[in-house]
């Protein structure tokens, strides 16, 4: 079969809006990463590799280029393993099926901006819920947002309970591929449930897990807003990732190429590592 | 499954159904207290904590009154104009790529794979700069269009399509039958869990959607939900009662759909980590 006229005018028409709204910014991004521009409005000028040798030189860069990994892969280990666990559940026959999976879907759906908006009150200092909870367990004067490692920990675990739900959709997708002859025969031949799920489940949701671990890696080491919403970076730096630090340079400081260059050069670290996790987990197209 | 099992299955699934709906049901019940009373019973913790003394709506009301009704009518707008739009665009295009023989894919995929490794969050000043050069800030056409071309949309759609036998589309051809015909009178109509799940992505994304508004909208009258409830946190003061009235309902809409499509939604990603 060859594709005709119409296969070549979608293709064509495809490419055309992916080149509009994602290919020609990003290259106008990576042009601006290699000029020096303070303003909107007034066009830059070209500095060669200067604003890249100034962020390699920046301790900040460093710094956030680790927390940013720390934060993606806690993020994305918390989501694979609560999305499993919640899969499972969502696949027994129990009752109210349909409302419980339209629940557990449901965080992955809301504004981000109610989300933050939602937990910044619930661990308020003063009036936050949680808070008087923990007071009331005798935890008294836990300020989150005072502490690195409580404000980490904090965009780490609204950002799980934001995104697990993406797990546990494909998951649970997958679950209902495996056929239910597959299980009765490791019955038959004696595997307890953990065993049943070590060589029946897990064989089954692999090449899903693979696609879902490599996606909300890539999304997860991106994510900008729960964390800009949340905290801005603070603490002093305590959850700044990259994507903060370009947003952080280009709009308060008005060092637009050097944001522009955090970006590139974010882009690039990114992609490397997808090249070592392809090699790693082939995945067949 | 027996009823020995299902009881504990039962109970963690409440349990986690109550963890995914906390922070909603507090900004609900929160919303409909009087303004005075939102910091008034959180310590000791006691019945009045979670049950309001005095139930108002004025909290409620003011909202609609307010710039926020406007601001949810537009997020409205713009989120089902995205949604209709993209399926066009996003189901011809992952037809397309469906369709290319087996030489191409590699090649595809990857391409989709790069599409995802762009933020939006990186490439939204330079597109805002195209979209005021164009002329398009403050106007519906200048909100939409960056959520129509999704890359998980097509991503979705491909996989569901090529997971359609090929054996239809030859015997449609032999019956003369071109490309287009088989496109909307075969892969389409077969397509409709794939359709509703990439329709959800398109939703949600331009839902959720808060930077590109802020920088292509910032005139109020095409401020969308998100964009209106931040901007209850004013820089002095804070209205919390009408702030969390307007998380509410900016996540009512999102549930009804769920309720509506979650088999479908669900069904939709069965193709993800299909080989071929």
């Amino acid at each position: 079969m060859k594709p005709d006229a119409t296969v070549r005018i979608f293709l064509l028409f495809g490419i055309a809006v992916t080149a509009v709204l994602i290919i020609l910014p990003a290259i106008q991004a990576i042009v601006l990463s290699f000029q020096s521009v303070n303003s909107f409005v007034v066009a830059g000028e070209w500095a060669g590799l200067a604003n890249y040798r100034r962020i390699l030189g920046m301790p900040e860069f460093w710094r956030d280029l680790w927390t940013g990994t720390c934060y993606a892969v806690c993020t994305v280990a918390l989501q694979v393993v609560l999305g499993i666990g919640s899969a499972l559940i969502l696949h027994a026959p129990i009752r109210g099926q349909a409302l419980f999976r339209a629940i557990a879907i449901l965080p992955y759906i809301l504004p981000t901006v109610v989300v933050a908006i939602s937990f910044q009150w619930m661990l308020d200092g003063n009036v936050g819920i949680v808070t008087h909870w923990l007071k009331a367990l005798g935890i008294s004067n836990f300020v989150w947002s005072d502490s690195s490692f409580a404000a980490f920990a904090t965009v780490v675990g609204v950002s799980v309970w934001m995104w697990t739900p993406f797990v546990t959709i494909c998951v649970l997708a997958s679950l209902q591929t495996i056929p239910d002859e597959l299980y009765a025969a490791a019955r038959v031949d004696g595997a307890g449930p953990f065993q049943s799920f070590r060589h029946v489940t897990l064989p089954g949701i692999r090449d899903v897990l693979v696609v879902v671990v490599l996606l909300r890696g890539i999304w997860m080491f991106n994510k900008f807003d729960v964390i800009w919403l949340m905290t801005q970076g603070g603490p002093l730096g305590g959850t700044e990732h990259l994507p903060v630090l370009s947003y952080h340079m280009a709009f308060r400081l008005y060092d637009i190429g050097g944001g522009a260059a955090v970006a590139t050069l974010s882009l690039i670290l990114l992609t490397v590592a997808l090249v070592v996790f392809f090699r790693r987990f082939p995945i067949e197209t | 499954m027996n009823r020995k099992q299902t009881v504990p299955l039962l109970v963690i699934a409440i349990g986690a159904a109550a963890a995914a709906m906390l922070p909603l049901i507090w900004a609900g019940i929160s919303a409909l207290r009087p303004s005075a009373e939102i910091f008034r019973y959180l310590s000791p913790l006691s019945i009045h904590t979670f049950v309001p003394t005095q139930v108002t709506f004025e909290n409620v009301i003011a909202l609609w009154n307010g710039p926020f009704a406007r601001a949810m009518l537009n997020s409205a707008v713009v989120t089902a104009i995205t949604v209709l739009l993209g399926l066009v665009i996003c189901s011809m295009a992952a037809f397309a790529l469906a369709a290319l023989n087996y030489r191409g894919r590699g090649v595809v995929f990857a391409a989709m794979i790069v599409s995802f490794l762009i933020p939006f969050d990186s490439i939204a000043v330079p597109l805002a700069q195209v979209f005021r050069d164009l002329n398009l800030q403050n106007s519906y056409a200048g909100l939409i269009l960056p959520g129509i071309g999704n890359g998980l949309a097509v991503f979705l759609l491909r996989q569901f399509f090529l997971g359609i036998p090929r054996e239809l589309a030859e015997a449609a051809m032999v019956d003369g039958l071109g490309w287009f015909g088989i496109f909307t009178r075969i892969y389409l109509p077969l397509s409709k869990p794939a359709l509703i799940g990439a329709g959800l992505i398109l939703f949600v994304f331009q839902w959720q959607a808060y930077l590109w508004p802020l920088l292509i909208a910032p005139d109020p009258d095409y401020h969308v939900a998100s964009v209106a409830i931040a901007s209850f946190a004013g820089q002095y003061d804070v209205d919390y009662g009408q702030m969390f009235g307007g998380a509410v309902f900016t996540a009512l809409l999102p549930m009804a759909v769920l309720l509506v499509f979650q088999r479908y939604f669900i069904a939709s990603f069965a193709t993800t980590g299909s080989k071929d």
